[in-house]
């Protein structure tokens, strides 16, 4: 049964990873957006840990970089955002990514909203990431001062899901909060002359090399993000971690299977006198094979239920833990499929279970019933 | 080997395991700029609470009485109820849902205590039901 046990739990958290990790992948590719992101130059790395482990960053470079793509050919739209962070002072209000972006020229965010409160995104109020818990009264604090939430992104498997979203009206306002408090990060003043980066979408079949390169022309100390590249990276990574999941499945379910058929063989070898009365009695080979096959079948499925119950205690209570410690976008398979997933599981158990009882009667089924009587004597 | 004695091995090795998980398998939260947070003190108490627990399993193991052993499990059902209840009621753990403490110590905690409380009433009724036969 430990052996059914083995092999339900790992083909079940198994498949529930794999599934997690495609399907954090998948939407990551979805929600991206866009298909350039300029940062500042010596800013990348903290770019894409925003963008990947949701690790809060602060960074800006001169307005003049989104100024500069508006006659370029082949840049469909771009909106600039700005990002900055929270303090981690208390439990509640933990260290987010803050981010203020343009809801005139914005078309990276809207789109993602999933659950709107209000509207319009006013002055004050922000949207928040599906992985950021607002306090008991719907607001989140930052600096001291509450704001209400006005909607909720969906997840997206990135680290935008940790992060906020305001105008940059609220931005000043935060900013204005955190120099009181003495964090400057750069003066309320001046806010309006930065930017932290640029997210452009391109046309169709533009030449996304050629558009970097007029950029460049224009602007100085910048640095590119492709996303396609950005993605490609990611599946190199995901590929690794989804090979030793493979192997890791591949040898629990080998070793499930031969536990299984040694156990079936000592145990039946064990009651070969035992069937050998049976036969003497008038019970048929068939009917001894099924019977073997119904007592494998039994401990598989008991085994299977047992391995499907520890999986679901350990994919759905430690999610989290799961998605923090790997390196890649990962995001919980809907509830339908992780339930073929356990139901999989059991199935391929039961299956194995049953298959190593036959082989192991099989065996034994050759052998003469008198011989097996008077063996030993 | 007896049910008491299999149940009182049971409940010792879950209750190390409660003392366990938040210092060593899964561990709180460190102190953030000389502030200890609640997830300290959710893990003092639950080592306590674990402490209490394997010696509870122990004792269950070495009474010869079978109602001494069965009260104990009652009193091990109880303590598996507080080990759940102080991470989630009665003292918590940080806010975050990415903190340590909310991701790995809290659900191991719960599992660890719904453990307990199962076995120790597994243990009570059969002893409930076995004296009602008698």
């Amino acid at each position: 049964m430990l052996a059914a046990l083995i092999g339900s739990y790992a083909l079940f958290v198994g498949s529930v990873l794999k599934g997690s990790l495609n399907n954090g992948m998948t939407r990551m590719q979805e929600r991206m957006g866009a298909d350039l992101m300029i940062v500042p130059e010596s800013s990348e790395v903290k770019a894409r840990n925003i963008l990947l482990t949701g690790e809060p960053e602060f960074f800006y470079m001169d307005i003049s970089v989104a100024q500069a793509l508006h006659d370029i050919e082949g840049v469909e739209c771009a909106t600039s955002q700005f990002y900055f962070t929270s303090l981690s002072s208390d439990c509640c209000s933990t260290r987010v990514q803050l981010i203020a972006y343009d809801p005139d020229t914005d078309f990276v965010i809207d789109p993602w909203i999933d659950e709107r409160i209000t509207d319009e995104v006013e002055k004050g109020s922000v949207i928040i990431g599906s992985e950021v818990t607002p306090l008991p009264d719907g607001k989140v604090k930052f600096y001291g001062s509450e704001y209400p939430v006005a909607g909720k992104l969906g997840e997206t498997a990135t680290g935008l899901d940790h992060s906020v979203f305001m105008t940059r009206d609220t931005m000043h306002e935060i900013l204005s909060d955190a120099k009181e408090k003495g964090y400057q990060f750069i003066n309320p003043e001046d806010d309006g002359a930065f930017v932290s980066t640029v997210l452009i979408r391109v046309s169709e079949n533009a030449d996304i090399t050629g558009i970097e390169k007029e950029i460049y022309g224009k602007a100085e100390g910048i640095k590119f993000i492709e996303t396609d590249k950005l993605i490609n990276d990611l599946s190199v990574k995901l590929g690794s971690v989804d090979r030793l999941i493979n192997v890791t499945l591949t040898v629990l379910l080998v070793f499930s299977f031969v536990t299984m058929i040694l156990f079936f063989s000592v145990i039946f070898h064990e009651r070969k006198k035992e069937f050998a009365i049976l036969r003497i009695l008038g019970m048929s080979s068939s009917k001894i094979c099924f019977s073997s096959l119904t007592e494998g079948l039994i401990i598989g499925a008991a085994g299977g239920a047992a391995g499907l119950l520890a999986g679901i205690l350990t994919v759905f209570p430690f999610n989290r833990l799961i998605e923090n410690s790997l390196d890649v976008p990962y995001l919980m398979s809907p509830l339908p499929v992780v339930i073929l997933y356990g139901l999989l599981g059991v199935a391929v158990t039961v299956l194995f279970s049953s298959l190593a009882s036959f082989l192991s009667t099989l065996s034994l089924s050759h052998a003469e019933t008198y011989y097996t009587m008077r063996a030993g004597e | 080997m007896n049910k008491s004695k299999i149940t009182g091995i049971v409940i010792a090795v879950l209750g190390l395991i409660t003392a366990l998980i938040p210092t060593v398998i899964f561990k709180v939260c460190e102190a953030m700029e000389g502030k200890f947070m609640k997830c300290h003190w959710t893990s003092q108490t639950e080592v306590a609470i674990g402490i209490v627990t394997l010696v509870l399993g122990v004792l269950i193991i070495l009474t010869k009485e079978k109602a001494a052993a069965a009260a104990y499990s009652v009193a091990s059902a109880i303590n598996g109820v507080l080990v759940i209840l102080i991470p989630t009621v009665v003292i918590g753990v940080c806010g975050s849902a990415d903190m340590p403490c909310q991701s790995g110590t809290k659900p191991a905690l719960i599992i660890a205590g719904a453990l307990i409380v199962v076995v120790a009433l597994i243990h009570t009724a059969l002893y409930l039901t076995s004296k009602k036969k008698a």
